[in-house]
């Protein structure tokens, strides 16, 4: 075979083609292996925990105090602390994000856009942590002297800080999306007689709604995970609040503080597991409905 | 033949990649055999890393610390996972036994003092506190500053959190067996608590006397006494807080002693011997203050000296 040169340039053309191909596979492949060791991990280290543990006890429990002499595991303090702030955080993120958007794709004056683009995104590369220095010792001081609540790190503050990191992401993810809608559907649309801002409402939206949708859900991702900016800007109390102007303590801020100090193999440490699985059940669960409001639009859409 | 190829080749790259991160994984950088590794308290990380840097200029040698907390490093100490344990507490009777039985000399090296401060607002009239006040302000039965004779004022609880030896040794010295109150919000550095004390006129924080005194002009640091109506001594006060550390029933009542712990006086001129004779000397006697931390008495350094003159 080898000594026959057309066949062997062939064979290599073939084999280089078919190497591409396996390489890509491997990394699709690796990346996948990766998601599904870490959730193993997760779960494997969880397990010990719902073995001693009532999981009712554990979902429906107002005190977390992993860590006194008579331990107790109840988890509704940090879940209410993660709501609490993300909630408020996407309340005000979203509906400014997607006009912010909107200005940016479809009225800004190229010239703005220009200038305004680059500004968000690099607002979107700021570590957290810079954002979470200037909601402990700015914002805090604002929300003090406007409300006067008790602590001066509280849920509101985390929320509002956490709006501030969402709304570049939200930007900078949608406006490409808005952007790649092809303009010849804006001109049959204005052709037709319909106004710019029907258009926009009518056509524009409805086009790039998946590409919307994958950008809040990204932003929303990025606020139930945050976990610097949370832990500055919160205050970390572990108490059972529905009050926005008390100091909450958020599933992954509970996560950095406490994983240091458990011994490994001990009930704290599975507990902290538990914890860690339930925030990967909350993620999971809010991509998954947007999966579906996606599949359920484009049904209506088409 | 095109599929056979595809999974063959997808099948070593994966491979490859495994063995790349399993090498990575557990090749957790080996030490020379000179090394030293030591393990404990949180407390004293910041003091731990000054001495390892300064010891590794001045001799080569290299000291590996890790802070899991006094009693995790305890443990490794008497399973001989560390060579010396590191520890803002003294080491129990209990724990002592278990390393005879591991044959190990427990040998203790105190290397500093330290006095937790109580810190209040400038504004709060309230100077001075008993731990019986402090007991309750902290695990939430005292919610309001005139119940310790201050104004109509929410009390605003600020602490360390629970993976700082501070929590635990405060913990120790002022609650007991009480939990923090869960409205306590929790920082994990002293500097966060400095700015939250200063501008709430209703905080009270701890942090380590270092902090204390470097803020001290922003807010109050409060005397506190052993019992109600005794006398109240400030941590600013080096005596009472050497006082208190010798004996619990006199002088500064947060204050405490800080450890080393080593299997037998070192040999002459180990690594050990060198390490331990760093830190009770003048370089790691100073770093001790740059830690916001007190040094030895010189009675103590003496007597620490002396164990260590009994090297072989």
């Amino acid at each position: 075979m080898a000594f026959k040169k057309k066949k062997s340039k062939l064979s290599v053309d073939a084999l280089r083609e078919n190497g591409a191909r396996a390489l890509l596979f491997a990394c699709a492949f690796v990346s996948l292996i990766t998601l599904g060791l870490v959730f193993i991990f997760l779960l494997g280290n969880a397990i010990p925990f719902f073995q001693a543990n009532d999981l009712w006890a554990f979902l429906t429990g107002k005190v977390w105090s992993p860590f006194s002499d008579y331990p107790l595991y109840g988890v509704l303090p940090l879940l209410m602390g993660t709501i609490l702030v993300s909630l408020v955080a996407a309340i005000i993120a979203i509906p400014i994000g997607i006009g912010c958007t909107v200005y940016l794709s479809e009225i800004a004056d190229p010239k703005v856009k220009r200038i305004l683009k680059p500004v968000i995104e690099v607002l979107a590369g700021v570590p957290s942590v810079v954002y979470g220095l200037f909601a402990a010792l700015v914002l805090s001081n604002w929300i003090f002297d406007i409300f006067h609540p008790v602590a001066r790190l509280n849920a509101l503050n985390g929320a509002l800080i956490l709006s501030v990191m969402m709304i570049p992401i939200l930007v900078s993810v949608a406006e490409e999306a808005m952007n790649s809608v092809p303009g010849s559907l804006r001109e049959a649309s204005l052709a037709l007689g319909a106004t710019k801002w029907e258009t926009i409402r009518m056509v524009v939206i409805p086009a790039s709604l998946p590409g919307i949708v994958a950008a809040v859900v990204l932003s929303v991702g990025r606020a139930v995970g945050e976990t610097m900016a949370v832990i500055m800007a919160t205050g970390s109390a572990t108490q059972f609040t529905i009050s926005i102007l008390d100091s909450v303590r958020p599933i992954t801020a509970a996560l950095a503080i406490d994983v240091p100090e458990s011994v490994a193999g001990s009930m704290q440490y599975y507990s902290l597991f538990a914890v860690g699985l339930l925030l990967f059940v909350i993620t999971f669960s809010i991509n998954l409905l947007a999966d579906f409001v996606l599949a359920r639009y484009k049904e209506a859409y088409n | 033949m095109e599929k056979k190829t595809i999974i063959v080749i997808s099948v070593v790259v994966v491979i490859i990649v495994a063995a790349l991160g399993a090498v990575l994984l557990t090749n957790k950088g080996s030490s020379n055999s000179e090394g030293i590794s030591e393990s404990g308290s949180t407390t004293m990380a910041e003091v731990a890393a000054l001495w390892a840097t300064e010891f590794k200029n001045e001799t080569g040698i290299k000291v590996t610390i890790d802070t899991p907390g006094s009693g995790t490093g305890i443990t490794n100490f008497i399973q001989g996972k560390a060579d010396i344990a590191q520890c803002s507490r003294a080491m129990k009777q209990s724990e002592k036994d278990q390393a005879s039985a591991n044959n190990i000399t427990v040998t203790e090296w105190k290397v500093a003092v330290d006095g937790i401060a109580i810190i209040t607002n400038k504004n709060n009239p309230v100077t001075s506190l008993s731990i019986d006040q402090l007991k309750g302000i902290y695990n939430g039965t005292i919610t309001n500053w005139n119940q310790v004779g201050g104004n109509d004022q929410a009390i605003v609880l600020y602490g360390r959190d629970s993976a700082s030896g501070s929590y635990a040794s405060f913990k120790d010295m002022v609650l007991g067996t009480d939990n923090y109150s869960s409205s306590m919000q929790q920082f994990n550095t002293n500097a966060l608590i400095l700015p939250e004390v200063e501008n709430n006129v209703g905080g009270i924080g701890y942090v380590g006397v270092g902090y204390a005194k470097e803020a001290s002009g922003q807010l109050n640091i409060v005397s506190v006494s052993k019992s109600t109506g005794g006398t109240a001594y400030s941590p600013l006060n080096q005596d009472a807080v050497y006082a208190g550390s010798v004996n619990s029933s006199a002088g500064y009542p947060l204050s405490r002693f800080l450890y080393l712990y080593t299997d037998g006086v070192p040999a002459k001129d180990s690594s050990q011997y060198k390490w331990i004779s760093f830190v009770l000397g003048t370089k790691g006697q100073g770093l001790v203050n740059e830690a916001g931390f007190y040094e030895l008495q010189s009675s103590d350094l003496t007597a620490m000296q002396n164990q260590l003159a009994t090297a072989k």
